[in-house]
């Protein structure tokens, strides 16, 4: 069950945010698990890639990582395309980044799949006494909106763990309940090699839920 | 104000060679005249080029084929910043006492922004960072400041800081700020102004250009959802600061002051040559090329290689020019037929349609020419050493861990160990 080259699923997830908020950060805590408070600017897209497991299956998360600016939201809008997670992420010291979710909801909800695992999150939990978004306002801008929600520090890698991999426990269970086609690339999903028992064709009855056999 | 670096490319290759041992004689003497010569060389050739910045027109020195030639070969350290403004002509853009009064100027919405990323822009280099007592972030900062209030329709964009940064390590601040003037209006219309348009359209020209120069590869990326502005956003925007060892880096803007941007689709095609193999045979899917294309090993962009292969491939300025004009006609008018042109996708897949633009790239050759392939550039190549840093936690090579997790490795601006 080891083996990185072994996995049943790929799923595809993609950070949004304001510049600045934290998401190269996150990443590298998630993938790197480490800090680096002067993290380069991201220009365009950066790109990561972690194993995770939920529920015994080996899940491979490719991770794209967008620039925050403006500017270059007309190009990291083709990167939404076929993720089955997005995660949304604001600074809780900063409220501008807090206000400006509407419009990337907006994007995320226009360009990307209809069934993709939004998880909100509030960034910098580790910086209380700056703090401009308090907890309870996360809460109800997501819960509004239908999204998951969670603070974390990718200083203090609170919480980056678990925003990671409930969102693929999210999707794993959309999996199982036939609510993403795994044969729909556009799905953001794709099936490892593990997920027949090691061979590389895909299983029929794949999308009937539950269907992977080890 | 300067003295942040100094990459000596020549005094440290010299350095080297003086100390390789006395074992055998005879090729310490034919390494000593062949120091002598590199050093005789770089002499007559920071001489020529001051000769050029004192005494010649620009654009006379940009049509003569002995200075290509020099270009090509690595401007002389010494010499590099003012030959860089001279060939971007930035003292056409200078107005005296206009930075001052720009510097003075209050604050503007965007400066906060610049505020914010001016520790994210050379994090791994000492002359920028935090609290180091330097003056490069103070002056990175006021660049970018004084811009916007010079250039409003433009502001400030990201990528621009890895610019001034470069800049600031070759030249004064002042100077550095012309420079900035000078690149984008000459070299960069519309990269920076919030639309990125430029960088849209030359994504796809770039995309023609890679089809016509390597058919098999550029059906791979394309397999694979791999779209030039996934990769060459980075390459473009901080004129490959961010993307190549910092030899290559100077030896790239060398020749992009002299070539302008025809020079950064060449060095975009070289890279991607050199990445060709690993790219058709390891990386099966767009997780692994993404993954390599945004990383590269450094070590296969060493400057002789790197620039060695750009060189060799053959675009014509006028049909890269032309090129990009139809492109972005026919953009445009995708755009204003179609009104979702925000899907990059879209646009990409409607482009090639276009007869007018299909016509424009079969009349660019990409074939490969060997007339400038004797570059003796060794002697600031590898050697150079990249500007002071103290960092030690960058340092590494790209490599896949058993996590899939992305080392760092250096950059340009990191230290080399
Ligand atoms: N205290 C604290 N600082 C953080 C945390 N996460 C990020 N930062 C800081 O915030 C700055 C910006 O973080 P990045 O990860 O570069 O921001 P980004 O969202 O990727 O920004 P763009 O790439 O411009 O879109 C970093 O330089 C960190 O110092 C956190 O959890 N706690
Ligand atoms: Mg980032």
């Amino acid at each position: 069950m080891s083996s990185s080259f072994n996995y049943d699923y790929i799923i595809k997830y993609i950070i949004i945010g304001d510049t600045g908020v934290g998401k190269s950060c996150l990443l590298l805590q998630f993938t790197d698990k480490r800090f680096q408070p002067a993290h380069d600017l991201t220009i365009g897209v950066e790109f990561g890639a972690r194993f995770v497991s939920v529920a015994g299956k080996q899940i491979k998360l490719q991770i794209w990582d967008t620039a925050g600016q403006e500017s270059f939201r007309s190009i990291t809008r083709s990167y939404y395309r076929g993720a089955a997670g997005a995660l949304l992420v604001y600074d809780i010291t900063r409220r501008d980044t807090f206000k400006h979710l509407t419009t990337w909801l907006e994007d995320a909800r226009q360009h990307a799949n209809a069934n993709t695992t939004i998880m909100l999150i509030g960034n910098k939990s580790d910086l209380e006494s700056k703090r401009a978004v308090t907890y309870e306002e996360g809460e109800a801008f997501a819960k509004a909106n239908g999204l998951f929600f969670m603070e974390t520090s990718a200083k203090t890698s609170a919480n980056v763990e678990e925003a990671f991999v409930e969102t693929a426990t999210n999707i794993y269970e959309k999996i199982q309940s036939g609510i993403f086609d795994i044969h729909n690339e556009a799905h953001g999903i794709k099936i490892g090699p593990m997920h027949t028992g090691g061979s590389s064709l895909p299983i029929g009855a794949a999308n009937g839920g539950g269907a992977c056999c080890q | 104000m300067n003295q942040g670096q100094d990459l000596s490319g020549t005094g440290s290759s010299i350095g080297k060679s003086g100390s390789t041992g006395s074992s055998v004689s005879i090729i310490s003497e034919i390494e000593r005249k062949k120091v002598i010569r590199k050093q005789k060389f770089s002499r007559e050739n920071e001489l020529k080029w001051i000769h050029a910045v004192t005494r010649l027109q620009v654009d006379t020195v940009k049509k003569s084929s002995k200075y290509k030639k020099l270009v090509r070969r690595g401007l002389p350290t010494s010499v590099r910043g003012r030959v860089w403004l001279f060939l971007a002509k930035a003292d056409s853009y200078r107005q005296p006492g206009l930075f001052e009064e720009l510097c003075k100027r209050g604050p503007l919405p965007i400066h906060e922004v610049i505020e914010r990323d001016i520790h994210r822009c050379y994090p791994d280099h000492v002359h920028f960072r935090d609290g180091m007592g330097g003056t490069g972030q103070q002056d990175l900062h006021s660049i970018l400041k004084a811009y916007a209030h010079y250039k409003p329709s433009v502001g400030y964009c990201q990528g621009m800081g890895r610019l001034v940064g470069m800049m600031l390590m070759q030249m004064p601040v002042e100077d550095a700020f012309w420079l900035l003037v000078a690149t984008i209006e000459g070299y960069m219309q519309d990269y920076y102004t919030p639309s990125l348009r430029q960088l849209r359209v030359d994504a796809q020209v770039f995309e023609r250009l890679l089809k016509e120069q390597d058919p098999p590869l550029a059906s791979h990326l394309e397999k694979n959802d791999v779209i030039p502005l996934m990769y060459m956003t980075q390459w473009f925007m901080t004129l490959y600061t961010m993307s190549l060892p910092w030899a290559s880096v100077l030896r790239v803007w060398d020749v992009f002051y002299f070539d302008g941007v025809k020079a950064l689709f060449r060095v975009g095609l070289a890279i991607l040559q050199l990445s060709r193999d690993h790219l058709l045979s390891k990386c099966p899917s767009s997780s692994e090329l993404l993954a390599y294309i945004l990383h590269i090993p450094l070590e296969t962009l060493a400057p002789k290689q790197l620039l060695e292969t750009a060189l060799q491939i053959k675009l014509r300025k006028q049909s890269v020019q032309k090129l990009i004009a139809v492109t972005a006609e026919s953009m445009d008018a995708a755009a204003t037929t179609s009104k979702k042109s925000a899907s990059v996708h879209g646009a990409l897949a409607s482009a090639p349609s276009s007869s007018k633009a299909t016509a424009a790239a079969a009349a660019i050759g990409t074939k490969n020419s060997s007339d400038n392939s004797q570059n003796s550039d060794t002697q600031q190549s590898t050697a150079s050493s990249p500007p002071v840093s103290s960092s030690s936690s960058a340092v590494g090579s790209t490599s896949f861990s058993p996590l899939g997790v992305f080392k760092t490795r250096k950059r340009a601006g990191t230290l080399h160990k």
